[in-house]
């Protein structure tokens, strides 16, 4: 268009100094098939936009350029004409269906998440990403990694700036290439929106319900977005970055995360065991703390209150330090203090609630070791009942600390034991989300109530209750948090509750033995 | 239309029953006093807004966060917002409406004037609590003007019952206003004015009006339910207890969208009225005009959705929308159409309403195009909460409805205050805005297409260029205004007298009275042909 040259032109005129390599004009085709499509889809509504522009504006400019009173033109007396009118409403209609007609085919292509080889579920939470694979273990959030200095400006102005300013986390999403990845897109508190634009895949994240979008990048890369939708203070500052590694290259960095994730694990029982010097905490601390923490409760400890309180002198960082652990690990509900027993390791914890008990004049003195957390977050999910999802994160925990006792498979019990025991199950693992009438919350928490998996196939619902479900991320896999005795109990209690009566009984055994498949 | 009595104003003066200083402000119940405080009010909140919209370019003006924290950046943004629509535009147009309708149809007033002194004396209340929450200790909303939950509810800082309260008083007065002015059109139109002899501004404020009384109660309903999700625990757009945060969108934007109608029709009903006068030239397609406004104000309630696209909607749903907002574009192309058919083979001459009008013609145009772009459902999932929506938005709404505000101005001034404007400055204002509200705006395409999110404090290194120039231009665009501060003032105090009618081809009632209009007209009505 004209007035971008005139742009040009006047930046040249004015600021012939300005470096404009990085800048640019146009929306870039992207790397994936339908990006291209988008893309192209853009050029031609801007071609025929520009077209239309072209007659309008020309027509008016001719008309103010030649019929001028100045000029001594006489002002014509025409002022209706029924056939012009029809004209220039059948001629945009004409030109709206020539718009319509490919941007259709376009839109059916990208909502089509059919037949994808890979499913990842993406989670939007203040301010960070969280990606968990479908079919491997793994999981991880994502976090923005360029330092603070930078965006403060600390280090003075400009030059210091990365390349990648806030646009770099610290642990990539990998996909591999050539494939149909599946994105799973929910959030855990506001509504964030996962965007890459050189998929053209932008997709809002609405907390308790589950949107779709999907891409096949053909080439390896790094490729970059933000986050789209406003979703508070540090909005500006949750980038996604997706690394598209060829098939090979994808399968060792599954191998890799495997390992890690074990180390971790010893890791982490090592450090039960491990004391740290206040030296040793204090320092660990305060990168956990710049991390993680200081973007509210800033560097300082003085927060932003009223949202985010200051730490420093505050009941909190100076009283009792199980208290001070538990809202670490467990959060605040109604507040914008989230849970990071989930998100940071025991040992990270114990560090991080060290310093903030004797950084910025707090000097209580307090040293707490990974064991301390252990023991106060475990011993918490006796007393708040308040928080379901964070104790019951706990107890995975716990569960995989302490060996289950033996259970003898082969013992079997009558419908009233395993009713009054699977009521106990239920009441305290599922009746969250399925509610204690089993009515459910529609959508994201289907009702229970005359079910297909209810009053269908018994293996069928040993699996979705053992294994979770493939369709429906919100659903986990108790396998590792229930015995089987508890789930046996707990599939008879939903077989024959709130009116189903099917009269099935399922026994541990069977569990067992539908699980080994 | 034409009079057969030219009124002469001499004889009325001694029904001035005017109070003095104050009192004659607060307790007016006459259209022409309720309008000129309107006006200003709508002014000094375009500055007030103005100056929220600086400190905001200031900040992005470089990469890296200099002046605002990230928090009071979203407060910043969202307070521009409600000001701007609300505070600015909105009872800009009203200010015309009370000035104008009276006149244009031989009305002696508006026909609910106390309704009117009350419905203009809450506004500044609303806009007094609105503005005291940045002072408050948890700052002011910062949500965003479209207050999206849970981030407005579960999530929003401690100040969201004044936004709350300072919206339903807005909304008050908004459909206070909208039904005086459709009793008024409706009852009070002098005999022999038939609805298609109506000027156009009459027209399209009289559907504008329509619009304002079906979506302002839905507005009150969905804040109404962000003040209970937020302080009385329900959880209408919580999904833990049942709600859905999608269909808050749903609500806000079925009011959302007709709300930007409401903040246009006025805005062509003005650029219609001053196209033909200095064309010397009837509008061409008078009728179909009003086919068009009526068309596009249907249409506005079946679009909502096309600010959804990325929430997760079915296909179906998907390809509804963008078809209904596709068909916008036909009614809207025919509005601009007959604009250029009054210019063509017209004898036109460029006084500032004049300049004004042509610029709203070609840049809501260039609003309307991008608009078009954005109604294709695959390129929005490109386009959606980038700068490129920035662009659009301000492209019609400060160089389309701001601008025929100004031109509307410049072309009642000679009749509010009895002078001629400044030529010198008004020309100044003119160019001054065209020239810095393109520095301002045009930039913010190329923004949005290479990828930069709106309402983030701070962007990547390949955004700083243009975002320089944007704040550039955005200084200079907010200075400019006070110009015309500078004009206003001027022509209050004095000037070159202005004739009953000082342009050449004028048409409509509101010429036939002395300038400045006395402050009572047309107490007996004046006959039609």
């Amino acid at each position: 268009m004209k007035r971008r040259n005139l742009g040009w032109l006047l930046s040249g005129i004015l600021f012939p100094g300005m470096a404009w390599a990085d800048s640019t004009l146009n929306m870039t085709p992207g790397v994936t098939e339908i990006s291209n499509e988008v893309y192209g889809l853009h050029m031609y509504a801007l071609y025929i936009c520009t077209g239309i522009g072209v007659v309008v504006f020309g027509a008016m400019i001719w008309s103010m350029i030649f019929h001028r009173k100045s000029k001594g033109f006489k002002p014509a007396t025409f002022h209706e004409s029924t056939k012009v009118e029809v004209l220039w409403t059948v001629i945009p209609i004409i030109i709206l269906i020539a718009m319509a007609w490919p941007a259709t085919n376009t839109l059916i292509a990208m909502e089509n998440n059919d037949n994808s080889e890979l499913t990842i579920q993406v989670t939007g939470s203040q301010w960070k990403w969280h990606y968990k694979y479908f079919d491997q273990d793994i999981e991880f959030y994502s976090v923005l990694s360029t330092p603070r200095e930078q965006f403060d400006n600390r280090a003075g102005l400009g030059d210091t700036k990365g390349e990648n300013y806030l646009l770099e986390v610290d642990k990539h999403l990998v996909i591999p290439a050539n494939k149909k990845v599946r994105f799973l897109i929910t959030s855990d508190d506001v509504i964030h929106s996962w965007w890459v634009p050189a998929f053209a895949v932008k997709q809002d994240a609405n907390p308790g319900f589950i949107n779709e979008a999907w891409a096949n990048v053909p080439e390896p890369g790094i490729y970059r977005g933000q986050c789209a939708e406003l979703c508070g203070k540090d909005h500006g500052y949750m980038p996604v970055v997706v690394e598209v590694k060829t098939e090979q290259d994808y399968l060792a960095w599954v191998e890799e995360q495997n390992r890690l994730k074990d180390e971790a694990k010893a890791a982490e029982a090592a450090s039960l065991n491990a004391s740290l010097s206040m030296d040793e905490l204090m320092t660990l601390g305060e990168t956990t703390y710049m991390a993680y923490c200081a973007a509210c409760h800033q560097p300082n400890g003085l927060g932003l209150p009223p949202a985010f309180p200051a730490l420093k002198n505050s009941p909190i960082a100076t009283g009792d330090v199980n208290a001070h652990i538990d809202i670490v690990f467990n959060g605040k509900a109604g507040t914008g203090m989230q849970g990071y027993g989930k998100q940071l390791s025991l040992k990270e914890i114990a560090a991080v609630v060290t310093y903030e008990r004797n950084a910025w004049d707090n000097n209580t003195g307090d040293t707490v070791q990974a064991s301390d957390v252990q023991a106060a977050s475990s011993g918490s999910e006796t007393t708040t009942e308040a928080t379901p999802v964070e104790s019951a994160a706990t107890e995975t925990e716990t569960v995989e600390q302490a060996a289950p006792p033996e259970e003898d498979l082969s013992k079997t019990y009558s419908l009233e034991e395993l009713m009054s025991k699977g009521e106990q199950v239920y009441a305290t693992r599922c009746a969250a989300c399925h509610k204690a009438t089993g009515e459910g919350l529609s959508p994201a928490f289907p009702s229970l109530i005359g079910s297909p998996i209810i009053t269908g196939d018994v293996s069928a619902h040993i699996d979705i209750v053992f294994n979770g479900s493939k369709k429906n991320p919100a659903m986990a896999a108790f396998s590792s948090q229930l015995t089987k005795t508890e789930i046996a109990a707990v599939i008879t209690y939903e077989r024959n509750a709130w009116g189903n009566d099917s009269g099935d009984l399922v026994q541990p055994a069977d569990v067992d033995a539908a699980s080994a498949k | 239309m034409t009079t057969d009595t030219i009124h002469d104003s001499h004889g009325h003066d001694h029904h001035d029953h005017k109070m003095t200083g104050i009192k004659r402000w607060l307790y007016t119940t006459n259209h022409k006093d309720i309008g000129t405080l309107y006006l200003w009010f709508s002014f000094i909140m375009l500055l007030v807004g103005g100056a929220l919209a600086m400190l905001i370019r200031l900040e992005l003006f470089q990469p890296g966060l200099q002046f605002v924290e990230p928090d009071f950046f979203n407060q910043l943004t969202t307070v521009h917002g409600l000001i701007m629509v609300f505070g600015a535009i909105m009872p800009a147009f009203t200010g015309f409406a009370n000035w104008m309708i009276p006149m244009m149809v031989g009305a002696p007033d508006m026909a609910l004037p106390r309704m009117n002194n009350w419905s203009f004396w809450i506004l500044p209340f609303a806009f007094a609590i609105l503005l005291s929450s940045f002072f408050m200790e948890s700052g002011a909303p910062n949500f965003g003007w479209t207050f999206y939950a849970p981030l407005s509810t579960t999530f929003s800082n401690g100040s969201t019952a004044f936004f709350v309260f300072a919206v339903h008083i807005m909304g008050v007065s908004s459909i206070m206003g909208a039904i005086n002015v459709i009793v008024t059109i409706m009852n009070m139109r002098a005999p022999g004015m038939t609805y298609m002899k109506m000027p156009l501004f009459v027209w399209t404020f009289f559907i504008t009006a329509y619009l304002l009384i079906a979506v302002m109660p839905v507005l009150a309903g969905v804040v109404t339910m962000v003040l209970t999700d937020t302080y009385f625990g329900t959880s209408f757009f919580d999904a833990a207890g049942g709600g859905d945060p999608v269909m808050f969108q749903h609500i806000f934007w079925f009011f959302g969208h007709p709300e930007v109608y409401i903040m246009i029709l006025p805005a062509f009903g003005i650029v219609s009225t001053i196209i033909p006068t200095f064309a010397r030239k009837k509008l061409f397609g008078y009728s179909s005009m009003v086919y068009a406004t009526a068309s596009i104000a249907f249409l506005s309630f079946i679009v909502w959705a096309h600010h959804m696209f990325t929430t997760g909607m079915p296909l179906f749903g998907e390809l509804f929308f963008m078809y209904c907002t596709m068909l916008i574009a036909v009614p809207t192309g025919v509005k601009v159409f007959n604009w250029v058919a009054t210019m063509w083979r017209g004898a036109m001459t460029f006084e500032i309403p004049m300049l004004f009008s042509l610029a709203f013609v070609i840049l809501f145009t260039i609003g309307g195009f991008s608009g078009l772009m954005l109604a294709l459902t695959p390129v929005d999932f490109q386009y959606h909460d980038t700068y490129f929506v920035v662009a659009h938005f301000h492209y019609v709404l400060v160089t389309g409805s701001l601008f025929s505000i100004y031109a509307g101005a410049y072309y009642w001034l000679p009749k509010w205050t009895g002078h001629m404007y400044n030529d010198k400055w008004s020309k100044a204002h003119f160019w001054c805005s065209l020239i810095s509200v393109n520095i301002l705006f045009f930039p913010m395409h190329f923004l949005g297409l290479a990828g930069m999110p709106r309402r983030i404090p701070d962007y990547a290194l390949q955004f700083a260029d243009f975002n320089k120039w944007v704040s550039i231009g955005g200084f200079a665009f907010g200075l400019s205004q006070l110009i015309f501060l500078v004009v206003v003032i001027k022509c209050i105090r004095g000037g070159k007298k202005a004739e009953a009618n000082p342009w050449e081809a004028t048409e409509g009632l509101e010429w036939t009275v002395a300038s400045p209009a006395p402050y009572h007209t047309f107490e007996t009505p004046p006959k039609i042909d």
